[in-house]
């Protein structure tokens, strides 16, 4: 794939690439731009090469997914190494965070706040579903993991996240199916 | 269990937290821009440290490097002191030498008060 044609269509997939970029850095903003950023670099010098495998959007998303999970590596050697350094960001995305939750509906709030008790498994797998309207078999693919274990984990996730939004008093209008 | 009503209504939880993200989103060109690094350098402490392990390396040879020298060139300075040293008793260990060689009788020599 050439330069310019790579480049339109990771424009194409941006919005949803920075998604799912949120999910895969459980909500932190500025670790998510860092993880597309990283990403798209590696993408364009040529570190990651797509091969038509699979669909163009299930390889960004499993690129970004691989990213992601090198810099929670990282993080937490940093943490290891240099205790503190870890915190000092912790302090400095407070503010900005607590920016953005005063924005947000409460509603969203609950419901994010539902989203991260779930294993990050079953996160990823109920975002590439709900979200980014893949099939569970896709899902999968970008997850590196087989259909069963992401079908599983897709089953898991739903229930637990039913069970803990019926526990909440801000989905009145949901009569949420007793399993 | 009614899963397309559960799953209906995710879609439509999604769908809200997507629409937020979508107007929260970066623009595309400011994360493909390669002269704007947005990440710190990994181990910002790793150079100066490093520099002063250097520094605390030379600084150490350096100064075992003088401390030996000095202290072969004392131990020379003494050595020598010690081989051109002389005891203020060796004067009378010669001079006692010399007197009692003369004091001890000759038994082979001839009898010179002719004593019988």
């Amino acid at each position: 794939m050439e330069d310019a044609e790579l480049r339109v269509q990771l424009e194409q997939y941006h919005t949803l690439g920075y998604g799912w970029a949120l999910t895969c850095c459980s909500r932190d903003r500025a670790e998510a731009e860092d993880v597309l950023q990283t990403a798209y670099l590696k993408i364009m010098d040529g570190r990651a090469n797509y091969d038509g495998r699979a669909s163009f959007k299930t390889w960004l998303f499993a690129v970004i997914r691989n990213t992601a999970a090198d810099e929670r590596r990282r993080h937490w050697l940093r943490h290891l190494r240099l205790d503190g350094f870890a915190g000092e960001r912790e302090h400095d995305s407070q503010p900005a965070e607590r920016g953005q939750r005063l924005e947000q509906s409460e509603r969203s709030q609950v419901f994010q706040q539902a989203l991260a008790k779930l294993s990050r498994r079953q996160q990823e797998v109920l975002h590439l579903v709900f979200y980014q309207d893949l099939t569970v078999q896709q899902a999968a693919a970008v997850m590196g993991v087989g259909v069963g274990s992401a079908r599983t984990h897709y089953e898991r996730g739903k229930h637990r996240l039913r069970e803990t939004l019926r526990q909440t008093n801000h989905f009145h209008e949901y009569e949420w199916d007793r399993q | 269990m009614n899963t397309n009503g559960t799953d209906n209504k995710f879609h439509q939880l999604f769908g809200e937290l997507k629409s937020h993200d979508e107007q929260t989103a970066p623009a595309f060109g400011r994360l493909t821009r390669p002269a704007s690094p947005v990440r710190s350098m990994p181990w910002p402490w790793l150079l100066p440290s490093a520099a002063a392990a250097a520094l605390l390396v030379v600084g150490l040879s350096a100064g075992l490097f003088y401390a030996r020298s000095h202290r072969l060139a004392f131990e020379e300075q003494q050595w020598a002191a010690l081989s051109n040293w002389q005891a203020s008793t060796d004067v009378l260990l010669t001079s006692a030498e010399s007197s009692s060689a003369s004091a001890v009788p000759d038994g082979n020599a001839t009898n010179p008060q002719g004593i019988p």
